[in-house]
């Protein structure tokens, strides 16, 4: 055994490391950008902006013209304001349609980086699902594929491999929620080679700081933030309950609730990027804020969550 | 099992409250002028009922009501939104077609009389699905983004189901086909309380008067033969 040799999967990682160490500088030492942050995917060191764009609830409008109007205004300000991933799933009702709609009109972003899901129990019908979702998004590749909530995750993540070794599907991957299954989820970190992992990871639900973060760094694995908002619950107590930013806030440069929470969770190394969802203008230029400017320290992160626990 | 417990029922509603009322509002104005109709027919079966407590009538225009519910809501609009909207429709046609069958066996007999507390609660329910949800929303100023007429709209087609089976129908059938209308009246339930629309226990609230009045009917000794007594409900 030769025990000096590199994989092209470990190189890459190392090299991504490297390049996560310059993408989040510590804040004293980095002067503010305009351009949004970006992290590496570890297995293949491509950069991916730190804030995406979820689907969840706000893009299942259906055939609404006004709705219809108001997402499509959004995805074209995700794109000019640099975003690159979109996250939706077949569990999102009319998302996917809906997404169609807007490339249909904005056209395909060359930095779209396309973020779909399988779900149905049955594991023999993972491509028949995933070519459902390519033609309702109208794109025909996904950058990336993930098994939703572990549903029949096995048969679907050999399927995936067989589609990935097919050039159909750039990078594989799971998803929870809520904090459900890490247990199955550390797991499969564990046994199986996958590229993502989406999980809940917020100011006010760290848990997965304790075994997953470090564990999928360690597998190589780039970590999909879920639900930065609480499912918006979060960032609408902060909201009604005029809670003021706090003053120390201006030194990672935040100016709204979102730009504070975003940061904590993107600021942490083992975090590629989070998906907030929104199906208003003015709040995804709020949610791109986060990705802009100085981000916080390991310190400051301590003050943050310490600071939004108080409240 | 701990898996499951942990979902909320945020986690099953897939859409906003501002998606729900445009989805109000959308089929508002894809049906106009058919709320006309239906709360000309509503009325038209409290009158029937009123002036003589047979199920025959009723039960034509309560199974309508339920089917084009089903197939003009459900399956449409409200399935763009929800993958199990296809799987609500189904339950809102087999029970039309229980309505149905119910009425047809009932033929012209009419019911026996009723506790005057539960034949109170039935026809709070059958009016106040067909005219209390109207009135709720022109009241409220919401117009079109709150306006859901019976025959139309699962809630208010549901809550006047109630009530005119409280008033219309005995023993286990009444049990019978009240297990839809008090499903969808959980489902609808958690729907508006996951979505923080206004007065999201009005449905449930509505099922368990139902069931309370379904039970005291049955305890006051009521639950007989469907007689030919006309009136009998208003003792």
């Amino acid at each position: 055994m030769n025990t000096t040799s590199l994989t092209r999967r470990s190189a890459l990682r190392l090299i991504a490391g490297g390049a996560a160490a310059l993408a989040f500088t510590p804040p004293r030492l980095l002067a503010s950008s305009p351009a949004p942050h970006a992290k590496p995917i570890p297995s293949s060191g491509e950069m991916l902006p730190v804030i995406g764009l979820g689907t969840w609830r706000t893009f299942n409008v259906g055939a609404d013209a006004r709705a219809l109007e108001n997402t499509t205004a959004v995805m074209k300000a995700f794109f000019n304001a640099g975003g690159g991933m979109i996250d939706c799933s077949p569990m999102y009702g009319s998302a996917r349609e809906v997404l169609g709609h807007g490339f249909e009109q904005i056209g395909i972003p060359e930095t779209l980086f396309s973020a779909e899901k399988v779900w149905i129990r049955d594991g023999r019908r993972t491509a028949e699902q995933i070519n459902e979702s390519l033609q309702l998004w109208g794109v025909d590749h996904f950058d990336l594929v993930q098994v939703h909530n572990l549903l029949s995750w096995e048969p679907h993540l050999e399927n995936l491999r067989r589609l990935k070794g097919e050039g159909k599907v750039r990078y594989l991957g799971i998803t929870t929620s809520h904090g459900r299954r890490h247990d199955d989820v550390e797991a499969i970190l564990r046994s199986e080679d996958i590229d993502f992992l989406q999980l809940t990871y917020n100011i006010t639900h760290p848990e997965a700081e304790r075994r997953l973060l470090p564990l999928a760094a360690d597998r190589g694995v780039a970590v999909i933030a879920n639900r930065p908002f609480d499912g918006g619950g979060l960032i609408r107590r902060l909201k009604s309950g005029n809670y003021p930013l706090p003053s120390w806030a201006a030194e990672i440069d935040c100016s709204n609730w979102a730009e504070f929470l975003l940061k904590f969770i993107v600021s942490h190394p083992h975090v590629t990027c989070a998906i907030p969802a929104t199906s208003r203008v003015e709040h995804l230029r709020e949610n791109m804020g986060g990705g802009l400017g100085r981000m916080p320290d390991e310190a400051m992160r301590r003050r943050m969550a310490d600071h939004v626990r108080a409240l | 099992m701990a898996v499951w417990l942990s979902y909320s029922l945020e986690d099953f509603v897939p859409f906003t409250l501002e998606t729900w009322q445009r989805l109000i509002e959308r089929h508002n104005a894809a049906q106009w002028p058919l709320q006309v109709v239906a709360l000309a027919a509503g009325l038209l079966v409290l009158v029937w009922v009123w002036r003589r407590p047979s199920a025959l009538r009723p039960a034509f225009l309560l199974a309508g009501a339920w089917g084009w519910t089903a197939w003009k809501f459900l399956a449409g609009p409200y399935a763009d939104l929800v993958w199990a909207g296809h799987w609500f429709a189904w339950g809102f046609t087999i029970q039309a077609g229980l309505i149905l069958a119910w009425g047809l066996a009932a033929a012209k007999a009419a019911t026996p009389p009723l506790p005057r507390a539960v034949a109170a609660i039935g026809w709070i329910l059958a009016a106040g699905g067909i005219v209390l949800f109207p009135l709720a929303a022109l009241v409220s100023g919401s117009g079109r983004a709150d306006l859901q007429v019976f025959g139309i709209f699962p809630d208010p087609t549901v809550v006047s189901t109630m009530g005119l089976l409280l008033l219309l129908a005995r023993g286990p059938v009444l049990a019978l086909l009240l297990v839809l209308p008090v499903l969808w009246s959980a489902v609808a339930g958690a729907t508006a309380w996951a979505i923080g629309a206004s007065l999201p226990l009005a449905l449930p609230l509505a099922a368990l008067a139902t069931f309370a009045a379904a039970i005291g009917a049955a305890l006051a000794g009521r639950f007989s033969a469907p007689s030919t007594s006309a009136d009998a409900n208003r003792t």
